[in-house]
């Protein structure tokens, strides 16, 4: 029982630190090219969500119309935070968001008046195939 | 077969009192050096160590294994033979997971050994920080002395 | 265990991979929901309004609490390939983070990122090596311990101690030490931010000076704002952090040529070997995702790509914490004392708090980008 004497043991799953973090690059790169090959060929429409909290104003396309890239797509009322000498001054701020992408609006989800969280659904836009929305 | 396992550890407590056991029941004595591996797990906590590092580090801590088990190896094969004791040296590594107590456990049950010396704190490896002896107490098959408690000095 | 080829490997990391991924998705989509709407003491969401847990902390709680209660302080074999995993996946995060700059906005803050950086790694440095020799700590342990206090905790001590000649059980005490240091300070760092109302910017700079070990500096960020985005306290945190792993190196070097110079048999250590040798390659694909967002190759800002994208970066760095929390044992730092316990505490409460300070008086609330 003379166990023979092995060499110490193994640090992590990879040979060596480097190979670890040559590994990580390339999962971070399989990852990203995953995701980028998805939203270009694979999404088939794209959602048009708040980008903040907020109110709508106004919705500028209508269902099942065209809209083009850079167009006018709606108006976001949001409350703007800022810090002067360490308190915080609310004030709201109108904004018009303009498309992104271009192609035909299959729906428009929200409604103005319609107060949104950040995140939720605006405008469902047709996705082009081969861009990335 | 009965013997007396000494465990060697870096404050070499445990040797006199393990010969002097050997002595006294006419058995040999087996002094057993046990390899810690379970650095690489320990240093596991290291979220973005720099490339390298850690490599180096268990190296440089095998180093610092190897040139303890000649140590000890040296120390206690000259101490029993000064003694007179029958005595004989053995090393072994624990496994990956397995705590260094667990291998000495494992290594006193297939060796069938009569008892165990060990020094109290145990400082071998990361035995300081995994709870020391307390494991040894519990899980050993055969009585169990610890040397180097300085109860009576107090 | 030690040839059984890719396959065998893979399908030896599969068990414990798949706990952890089911773990998180458990938290994120039952516990965290639930959470949010239970109502205790008469409030809905009491538990995420005062305690302030999101699925970050809950995955480290959770991982703490397999290794410590329901394996019994050992991760089981077969989870224990799997569970090595973890580092991988905190590393591909960072890199990924590297997507929420541009190369402005990195030149923007970092400026001010290696001014704080440097003057607090060095300054920690000298205190623990003041207060190390007053302490009576021997010299080689001053080393280990200034590294692991001035940069990155854990990543700085393993890095340095082989060159000062550091003994491991030694190393294995400071090691404790830190990790008890900033575990502590991961759990209370959000409290204290949210109670002094900090901004994204001011907790992200504070956290990234202050903390000791950068794995935690993101999770304690991630646990202030778990939202991956530009402006977050993720984002300016791990600017903190990137600097500090890149000067890791530098604080060898540093370090190793202080012991040597007063040791008689002095060994040649070049800048440009230790730069080689432990240089920490992963930085490059952060900075690689940073041009490759500076070029618009990740999709605009606000758009769906890059949602998706750091919807993925979220589950990757979770996936991450749940291992890394079960690398957390408890026992094993309950352990820490002795001479590294009282110079880390000191070194490390100081930095914090004059970081703390510092950021207060002197770092605007407002971000600069």
């Amino acid at each position: 029982m003379a166990g023979e004497v092995k060499k110490s043991g193994k640090m992590t799953v990879f040979r060596s630190d480097r190979h670890e973090d040559m590994a990580a690059m390339v999962l971070v790169g399989c990852l990203v090219v995953a995701v980028l090959c998805y939203m270009a060929f694979i999404v088939p429409t794209v959602t048009v969500g708040a980008p903040s909290d907020g109110k709508i104003v106004s919705i500028a396309v209508s269902e099942s119309g065209m809209v083009q890239k850079g167009e006018p797509l709606y108006t976001f009322e949001v409350k703007e935070k800022k810090w002067t000498q360490g308190k915080v001054e609310e004030k709201l701020v109108t904004r018009d968001i303009k498309s992104a992408a271009s192609g035909k609006v299959l729906k428009v989800v929200a409604k103005p008046g319609d107060e949104l969280k950040k995140g939720k659904p605006i405008v469902v836009l047709e996705h082009e195939k081969g861009t990335l929305p | 077969m009965t013997g007396v396992l000494v465990v060697l550890d870096e404050s070499g407590k445990a040797i006199g009192q393990g010969l002097a056991l050997a002595r006294e029941l006419g058995q040999r004595a087996v002094g057993l050096f046990v390899y810690e591996r379970g650095w690489n797990v320990y240093i596991g906590h290291d979220w973005l160590s720099g490339s390298n590092a850690r490599a180096t580090f268990l190296e440089y801590v095998e180093e610092h294994e190897k040139a303890a088990e000649a140590e000890l190896k040296a120390r206690f094969l000259a101490e029993a033979q000064a003694a007179g004791v029958e005595a004989q040296f053995e090393a072994i590594c624990c496994d990956d997971l397995e705590h260094l107590t667990d291998a000495v456990i494992r290594e006193a049950r297939e060796g069938g050994y009569g008892h165990i010396v060990c020094a109290d704190p145990l400082t071998r490896g990361l035995s300081p920080r995994r709870g020391g002896t307390a494991a040894l107490m519990r899980g050993a098959p055969c009585p169990v002395v610890l040397a180097g408690q300085t109860v009576a000095a107090a | 265990m030690e040839d059984k080829g890719i396959f065998g490997k893979i399908a030896a990391i599969l068990p414990g991979l798949a706990f952890m991924v089911g773990t998180l998705w458990v938290l994120r989509t039952y516990v965290e929901p639930w959470m949010a709407n239970a109502v205790l003491f008469g409030q809905k969401g009491w538990l995420i309004k005062v305690t302030h847990l999101n699925y970050i902390l809950l995955a480290i709680i959770v991982g703490m609490l397999y290794r410590n209660v329901l394996f019994g302080g050992k991760i089981p074999a077969w989870a224990e390939e799997g569970f090595r995993t973890t580092r991988l996946f905190i590393k591909a995060g960072v890199i990924m983070l590297g997507s929420l700059y541009t190369i402005q906005s990195l030149a923007k803050v970092g400026g001010i990122a290696i001014l704080l950086i440097m003057t607090f790694v060095f300054g920690t440095i000298f205190f623990v090596m003041f207060f190390g020799r007053l302490m009576g700590m021997e010299r080689s342990m001053i080393g280990v311990m200034g590294a692991a206090c001035g940069v990155c905790g854990v990543s700085a001590a393993i890095a340095t101690s082989p060159a000062v000649k550091a003994k491991p059980s030694d190393v294995a005490l400071a090691i404790a030490t830190i990790l008890g240091f900033g575990i502590m300070t991961m759990f209370i760092s959000p409290f204290i931010g949210k109670a002094l109302q900090m901004s994204d910017y001011q907790f992200g700079a504070w956290v990234g000076t202050g903390i000791l070990n950068s794995g935690q500096v993101l999770a304690t960020c991630l646990a202030f704002n778990p939202t991956i985005a530009p402006g977050t306290a993720v984002a300016y945190g791990e600017i903190w952090n990137v600097v500090r792993v890149i000067s890791i190196p530098f604080v060898v070097f540093f370090i190793t040529m202080w012991y040597w110079r007063a040791e008689a048999e002095a060994e040649h250590m070049s800048l440009g070997r230790i730069l080689k040798e432990k240089f920490p390659v992963f930085v490059i694909g952060f900075f690689g995702m940073t041009f490759l967002s500076s070029v618009g190759a990740l999709g605009a800002e606000g758009s769906n790509t890059l949602h998706l994208m750091r919807d993925v970066m979220s589950w990757i760095f979770g996936i991450g914490l749940v291992g890394q929390g079960a690398y957390i044992d408890i026992r094993e730092i309950k352990t820490a004392g002795g001479k590294p316990l009282k110079v880390g505490l000191a070194a490390g409460c100081l930095k914090y708090a004059v970081a703390l300070l510092v950021i207060m008086l002197f770092v605007s609330k407002e971000s600069s980008f």
